[in-house]
């Protein structure tokens, strides 16, 4: 049975610039021990949609319509309190920026034990155990004499790696990471993956990596949804959608990442820039930049289809390299 | 092939000096010293013109105040700076200042580096009427003509920067350094806080204008994917020194150095399939008190006894330049 399976979710924020549907028909499911990347660009709705499946969504946004099943209960319909009781248990989220998640003037030892103790009923002597161990687990050289230390006495890599591990510790089925290594160097970003991996591997935790960064799901997630302006374009096993992709803008978006094999090569541009959100063009949102555009796709909107074994594509006219595989 | 601009083991040190309260701590008997940091640490590379020299390193090893330097916003602690063979380290000289203009610098944020309350006309030609480059009645055409130039339609010299997106921002973040006819640009990070295909456009515009208008790059990123895309010859510094530099294939083909190999495996790549990500042990030390002798000896897999004594000297072998003794006669 899938850990997370949403359907049709639309976040919509009601601005006096008119309403700005965020998230917009996102449906996705995800097993257990099972990693999927969301990729997209600023404002395409990646991070709403997770703050969405937490219930983090504040005013003027709001969760206005679709399912979000957490092991068969729907988490839409869940009072303040029985969604609290889930947050950090059963769900956690890991911010982009640590400061988010830790409280500056609190020593770590009192914020992990908090976190245990809301959920458990356990001694305080218990708790500090269970931190030290989560604090092991993510890489924390002498975590038992780290815990009396405060986040400023961290460096950004250990202060993501705290946040992971108070996100660890209650055993988690889900994990909702949104962009947790963007701010960090390569050398922490590749252990901090490492560590995300093997625990994936090992606990079964479900986990959704939020990023921009097509090249970090690649050797991360077992299946990739890509989102453009609100809704999820292409969708797919991670092999499938890179080697062969079926939308113009996951076409475009990777001829836009520069690297190995491609040297001084002018790099294939995705012209334009991303829609405004509240003034979103009839039809496909990606019609005014895309390079196969035709009249229907600047009159209806294309429903996303099947092409292939999990496998979903939301486009008029999909690239050849998809239709090989279709 | 001579020189565009060369660095003599330029190196700066930022000192905190003890104030008042702690030094009468001090003398009470309290044990504290005025701590330095040696942010550039005796660097020395040259640039040829026409090149593109990308500069790497991880936060905090001085790549960006090294490009500070050569743009002659921070002074130098040590060492000197020649650009066409003249000494502007200090840009005294009428002569100095003057080769000082043709260095310009493009910046990571393009939102904290323009004034919010000027608008695009007057960010992009200010600097052209005061040099003299343009009068004020053809400003107006002179900036037309820059914003064309980088992809801009000229009716947004009528804006703020606050009516415009990141991407645009950082066309007139460049608009503006072309301003005064600069023939070497130092880009500071400068695509990082863009979107993929933004990053892109951004990436093909800096290869365009190289070509146009015969510029040299010292392109400072983290991103190893894009040094990889637009650089020629890579510099890579770790807790300010530099320790390594190679032609762009070589250094990607084969990086001499423990510390480029480290990083470059932990670059995610496309195309990889499922990787297992490795590691690094550790991480990068503070630059407060760094590490006797070989700064990169407490996380490297080779280091030897030699490392932690002996700072490594530098050694070039057919345009490839490396600070490892590895490379200088081992590491017992």
């Amino acid at each position: 049975m899938s850990v997370l399976d949403v359907r049709d979710l639309q976040t919509h924020f009601f601005t006096d610039a008119g309403v700005v549907k965020a998230v917009d028909g996102v449906s996705f499911s995800l097993d257990a021990g099972e990693v999927l990347g969301l990729v997209g660009e600023s404002g395409s709705g990646k991070s709403v949609t997770g703050f969405s499946i937490l219930r983090l969504v504040d005013p003027p946004g709001r969760v206005v319509g679709g399912q979000i099943n957490f092991k068969g209960q729907d988490l839409a319909t869940l009072s303040a309190r029985e969604m609290r009781s889930l947050r950090g248990n059963r769900i956690a989220m890991i911010f982009q920026d640590p400061m988010m998640t830790l409280n500056p003037v609190l020593r770590i030892e009192t914020q992990m034990v908090e976190a245990v103790r809301a959920h458990d009923r356990v001694s305080h002597a218990a708790a500090r155990d269970r931190a030290i161990r989560a604090l092991s687990k993510v890489g924390i050289p002498s975590p038992a004499e780290r815990l009396a230390a405060y986040p400023h006495q961290f460096s950004g890599g250990m202060r993501q790696r705290v946040a992971i591990a108070i996100a660890l510790l209650n055993g988690p089925d889900l994990i909702v990471a949104d962009e947790p290594t963007t701010a960090l160097d390569v050398t922490i970003q590749s252990q901090i993956l490492a560590e995300v991996q093997e625990l994936a591997r090992e606990t079964g935790t479900a986990l959704i990596w939020i990023t921009h960064d097509l090249a970090v799901v690649a050797g991360l997630a077992d299946k990739i949804s890509v989102m453009y302006a609100g809704r999820i374009v292409e969708t797919g096993p991670t092999d499938a959608v890179l080697t062969a992709p079926g939308h113009p803008y996951t076409e475009g978006l990777l001829g836009s990442i520069p690297g190995h094999g491609r040297r001084g090569e002018r790099l294939t541009q995705i012209p334009g820039m991303a829609p405004n959100m509240a003034r979103l063009p009839q039809g496909c949102a990606f019609a005014p930049r895309c390079p196969r555009v035709s009249d229907i796709c600047r009159k209806d909107a294309p429903v996303i289809t099947d092409i292939g074994p999990g496998r979903g594509l939301r486009c008029h006219h999909p690239t050849l390299a998809a239709e090989g595989v279709a | 092939m001579t020189a565009m601009l060369e660095l003599d083991g330029v190196s700066r040190r930022f000192e905190k000096k003890l104030d008042g309260v702690e030094r009468f701590a001090r003398r009470l008997g309290a044990d504290l010293k005025e701590t330095c940091v040696n942010a550039v640490d005796s660097a020395s590379f040259s640039i040829a013109r026409g090149e593109v020299v990308g500069l790497v390193g991880e936060s905090g090893c001085g790549k960006s105040t090294l490009g500070r330097m050569v743009a002659g916003l921070l002074p130098v602690s040590d060492g000197t700076i020649r650009f066409e063979g003249t000494d502007v380290t200090d840009a005294k000289s009428a002569q100095a200042r003057d080769k000082r203009l043709r260095i310009q610098m493009i910046f990571q944020d393009p939102m904290s580096s323009l004034n919010p309350r000027m608008k695009v006309a007057d960010i992009v030609g200010e600097a052209a009427v005061y040099h003299g480059l343009t009068t004020r009645a053809g400003v107006t055409g002179y900036v037309d003509a820059l914003l064309a130039k980088v992809g801009l339609d000229p009716a947004f010299a009528h804006r703020y920067p606050h009516q415009m997106s990141g991407g645009q921002r950082q066309r007139i973040g460049i608009a503006r350094a072309l301003a005064v006819q600069p023939e070497f640009l130092i880009c500071d990070e400068s695509i990082a806080a863009l979107d993929v295909s933004i990053q892109a456009q951004v990436i093909n515009l800096f290869q365009d204008l190289r070509r146009e208008l015969d510029l040299t790059y010292l392109f400072i990123s983290h991103d190893l994917g894009v040094v990889e895309h637009i650089a020629d010859r890579v510099v890579v510094m770790y807790l300010g020194r530099v320790v390594e530099i190679a032609p762009t294939e070589a250094l990607f083909d084969a990086p001499r150095h423990p510390y480029t190999q480290a990083l470059l495996d932990q670059v995610p790549r496309l195309g990889a399939g499922r990787q297992t990500f490795r590691t690094v042990k550790g991480e990068i030390p503070s630059p407060l008190n760094p590490p006797p002798g070989c700064h990169f000896h407490p996380r490297c897999p080779m280091a030897g006894p030699r490392c932690s004594r002996e700072v490594p000297r530098t050694i070039s072998q057919g345009g490839h330049t490396t600070a490892c003794h590895l490379h200088d006669g081992g590491t017992a």
